[in-house]
Order: structure tokens, then C-alpha cells, then sequence
């Protein structure tokens, strides 16, 4: 069940900010949108959502098209968006419970742990480090039952160290818990350490500049470090780009 | 703890400074009693005092109530249905440059002596700060917590439910945290215009005899009710987020 954008333009405000974009992403996989800051790439996902809708071009998932607000995605902002009123366990059943769908405390619990947070579960947010809220706000999204995950530059706030923590987290999540999954980061290391695919995309208007397809291997931070040439690659086409378009990376 | 007893000390400070000035200017207790002939008041008229104390907490509470009521549902449906927003919101906020109060007169003449005219008094005390407060809260919530939740499939309905309400009683409850304020005042200017028992017809009973100091001790029964309310309402607060929200007791 592939996520397809066919020719996809986007101009807000009299502003090109997306140019034919063409992408698929197929089933299962793990994709990264890297691109310069402001090039369009939250706009990508904004778009999935139906939160925004394209100018030209069309955008479907299973071949269905995508017409205004679904719900097929299971979507984190670039901010955790978590509840300040509500507790950690009521937050990450907030799926559940706007669906009306039955909680399973035994799954909960058994997350919960596994991402280390079963001691806080009757925390409020503002009670938990910034690292914690955004175990939080990723287990809420792994809660929901969608096929489908758009992540938001969700480690972009963090410190490099919580970050590098929450990656490896992320990377060593049980085969069940993995979706289909597209990834919006500004971070190259990122991507290459999670991601299958990379896309590359250019400044504004973005279009995809690279598609980069990574070798299934297991992934540590020792098979990282030998990706500097592939981190170079990237950060070359980037910069390359922005100074194509008169910016500086 | 310490600066909690930085204004308890100012008060005994300024106790002190009331008292002897009484006692060195020979000041007569009909124009200015001293605290401990206002203490002394307080004491020997205890029961009337709290008998009065008692009929305008009960026509405060009652008026708190409706026009917390009526605050929460329109500002609700004023949020809902924005047309009615900008058609009645701003009446709302010139309607505040009123002092309630002049109405007074009126609502004694349209609705008797009894308890009517004062609870409508402390109604229309309350409901403006609370349902301005309230209203602004609900207008603040963030479009992109909305539409997130949207995407997770909730209803208009569930988004008041699970974010509008719970972030907008924020300001719900600043706004009735003031109300509770005004609403013994409201309560007060209602008793002195027509009534027969009551803080405020109390005071002006022992005004006309020159019992200054008993009008004092109605000051201090006053301040203790508004302070009363203001304590209750915080507990409110809190009570709402732990039971109603988070579903957890104290």
C-alpha cells in the first residue's frame, strides 16, 4: 500500500513553496525528507494529513486520493502536542479514546515499560524531562492504529545527546510497533541512521533533487561512522542547492 | 512559609499604628473605633452577625452559581458559532464600563424587596468577568492542537471536550476567582438598597445608631466571606483538573 505524490505544487501566498514533486513511498519502509530549513518539507506532510491541499498535482495512499483532513496518518508535529491537563497514560490513549475504541492496559503497560516510562504513567507532562515528553508523544503515535506514521522533525528540539538516545530508541523498537513511516528532519546523520531512503529535496520551491535508497543493514552507531562519504554527499548537494538559490547552509 | 508571614506582620504593623492613633487623638467610636472596640463588637454580636453573614453568603452563592452557569454555556456557544461571537462579544466588554450597582433601583422596583433584586444584582456582578475571561481562553487555544486532534478523528464536540474546555476553565476560573470578589459586594449594594436581614442591611442598621464599631465587625465578616470564596474557588480549581480530568482524587 504505497503513499504516492504525482507532480505535486503547492504556492501559498503567491509563494512557490513545493515544484513537482514526485515520490513513492512504498509499504513498510522508512523514509527521510531532508532538505534546507524553510524548503517545504513539514508542507509535505501538511499535505498528506489534508491539512493543506496542493495547488497542482495529486497525492494518494493505496491509490486512493487523498481529498482534505483524514485520518489515515498517524501524525506528530514538530511540537509533542501533549495534553498539559492530561496524565502520560491519558495522553497516549487519546486515539482510543476519541475513536471510542477499547484500551488495552496490558499493551499499554508493556510499552510503556519498554520505552522506560512506566514509573511516570500517572505524571503530568511538565512533571518529565523534554527527552520523556517526546518518548510520550512517539508512544502516542505508535498507539494509534494507522499504517501509516508521519513524523515531524520529532528529536529537533532535543539536546544531541537525547536525541542520539531517542534515535537509537526509535531504530531498536520491536518489528511489530515499525510502519510505514516518513520522516522529516534537517538532521543528515538522522536520516542515514533511520531511514531506508533518503529524498533529497532542494530550497524553495522544493522538488526532489536525490532519491538515495540505503542498504538494509544493521544499523549502530559504529556502522555510522563509516557513512561520513554518504554524509558528505548529502551535505554537498544541499549546500550546492542553497547556493544555487542564493542562501547560505 | 517565611513570606507568608511578611503580610501578616504589615497587618499587626498597621493594627498597631490603627490603635494608637485611636488612643492618642482620643478619637470619639462614633467617627473611628479602635480594632480591639471593633473586636469587641465582633464578639458580642456574634450571632447576629453570622446570622446576617449567612443570608448574604447564601444570595452571593446562589447568584455565583447562575452566573457561572450562564457564563460557561454562552461563552460555549459563543466560541461555536462565531457570528455570535463578534455580534455580542463586544456589547460584552462595553457593557462592563457599567457600574452594575445604578441598576440597583431598578431591579428593586421591577422585581420587590425580597432575595430577587440581589441575586440578580450579584449575577450580573459575576457573569462579565467570568464569561470575558472565559471566552478569551477558549479564543486561545491553539488552531494547530485542533486540527491535530482532527487528524487523530475527533468531532467538533470531542475537540471542546478534550482540549477547548479543559485549557479555557484556565481562564474560567481567573475570571470567577474575581467574581468571587464581586459577588459579596453585589450582594451588599442589593441588602443596603432594600432588605431585611443581610451583611448589608445590617450595616446600615447600626450606622443609623452610630454603632461604628459594629460596622466595622460587618466589614470584617465582608472580608472574610470574599476571602472565604476566593479560597473555595482555587480548590475548585484544583479539584476540577484532579477528579473531572485527570480522574484521580486528592
Amino acid at each position: 500500500m504505497p503513499i504516492t505524490l504525482q507532480n505535486v505544487s503547492l504556492t501559498l501566498d503567491k509563494l512557490d513553496i513545493l515544484n513537482d514533486v514526485t515520490a513513492t513511498i512504498a509499504d513498510g519502509s522508512f523514509v527521510s525528507l531532508i532538505a534546507p530549513s524553510g524548503a517545504g518539507k513539514s508542507t509535505i506532510l501538511k499535505l498528506l494529513t489534508g491539512l493543506l491541499t496542493p495547488s497542482m498535482g495529486s497525492l494518494a495512499v493505496d491509490g486512493q486520493p487523498i481529498t482534505g483532513l483524514n485520518t489515515t496518518f498517524s501524525y506528530l508535529p514538530q511540537e509533542d502536542m501533549l495534553f498539559p491537563w492530561y496524565t502520560i497514560d491519558q495522553n497516549i490513549t487519546l486515539y482510543q479514546r476519541i475513536n471510542h475504541q477499547p484500551v488495552d492496559q496490558e499493551r499499554v503497560t508493556e510499552l510503556l515499560t519498554l520505552c522506560g516510562l512506566l514509573p511516570y504513567r500517572k505524571f503530568l507532562p511538565h512533571q518529565l524531562s523534554g527527552g520523556m515528553r517526546q518518548r510520550v508523544a512517539l508512544l502516542r503515535t505508535m498507539l494509534n492504529q494507522a499504517d501509516y506514521r508521519l513524523l515531524d522533525e520529532p528529536f529537533g528540539a532535543l539536546d544531541a545527546m537525547t536525541r542520539g538516545l531517542m534515535q537509537d530508541w526509535l531504530l531498536g523498537l520491536p518489528a511489530e510497533l515499525k510502519r510505514t513511516t516518513l520522516l522529516v528532519t534537517h538532521d543528515i546523520e538522522e536520516a542515514i541512521y533511520l531511514s531506508d531512503r533518503i529524498l533529497v529535496l532542494s530550497a524553495r520551491p522544493a522538488h526532489v533533487v536525490q532519491d538515495i535508497a540505503l542498504t538494509p543493514v544493521t544499523r549502530d552507531r559504529a556502522w555510522l561512522a563509516t557513512q561520513a562519504p554518504l554524509k558528505a554527499e548529502i551535505y554537498e548537494l544541499l549546500r550546492a542547492d542553497c547556493l544555487a538559490a542564493g542562501e547560505h547552509l | 512559609m517565611k513570606h507568608k508571614l511578611y503580610p501578616l506582620g504589615s497587618l499587626v504593623l498597621l493594627l498597631a499604628a490603627w490603635q494608637l492613633a485611636v488612643t492618642l487623638l482620643h478619637a470619639p467610636a462614633f467617627i473611628l473605633p479602635s480594632p480591639v472596640a471593633v473586636s469587641q463588637a465582633l464578639v458580642a454580636d456574634g450571632p447576629g452577625l453570622l446570622q446576617n453573614s449567612w443570608v448574604t453568603l447564601y444570595e452571593s452563592l446562589i447568584g455565583l452559581g447562575i452566573a457561572c452557569l450562564l457564563a460557561f454555556c454562552t461563552a460555549l456557544v459563543m466560541d461555536r458559532w462565531q457570528l455570535l461571537y463578534q455580534s455580542f462579544y463586544p456589547l460584552l466588554v462595553i457593557s462592563q464600563t457599567l457600574p452594575v450597582m445604578v441598576l440597583g433601583p431598578l431591579l428593586s422596583l421591577w422585581f420587590g424587596f425580597g432575595m430577587a433584586p440581589k441575586i440578580i444584582l450579584v449575577v450580573l456582578m459575576s457573569y462579565f468577568p467570568i464569561i470575558v475571561a472565559f471566552s478569551e481562553a477558549l479564543g486561545k487555544v491553539s488552531g494547530e492542537q485542533i486540527r491535530f486532534l482532527q487528524t487523530m478523528g475527533a468531532k467538533s464536540w470531542q475537540v471542546y471536550r478534550l482540549l477547548k474546555i479543559p485549557q479555557g476553565m484556565q481562564g474560567f476560573f481567573a475570571g470567577l476567582r474575581i467574581a468571587a470578589t464581586y459577588c459579596v459586594s453585589g450582594a451588599i449594594i442589593g441588602e443596603w438598597l432594600s432588605a431585611e436581614a443581610g451583611l448589608g442591611y445590617y450595616m446600615i442598621r447600626v450606622k443609623n445608631g452610630y454603632q461604628i464599631d459594629k460596622v466595622f465587625a460587618a466589614i470584617l465578616c465582608v472580608i472574610v466571606l470574599s476571602l472565604g470564596l476566593n479560597i473555595v474557588t482555587r480548590i475548585f480549581q484544583k479539584l476540577y483538573y484532579k477528579m473531572f480530568i485527570q480522574g484521580r482524587l486528592l
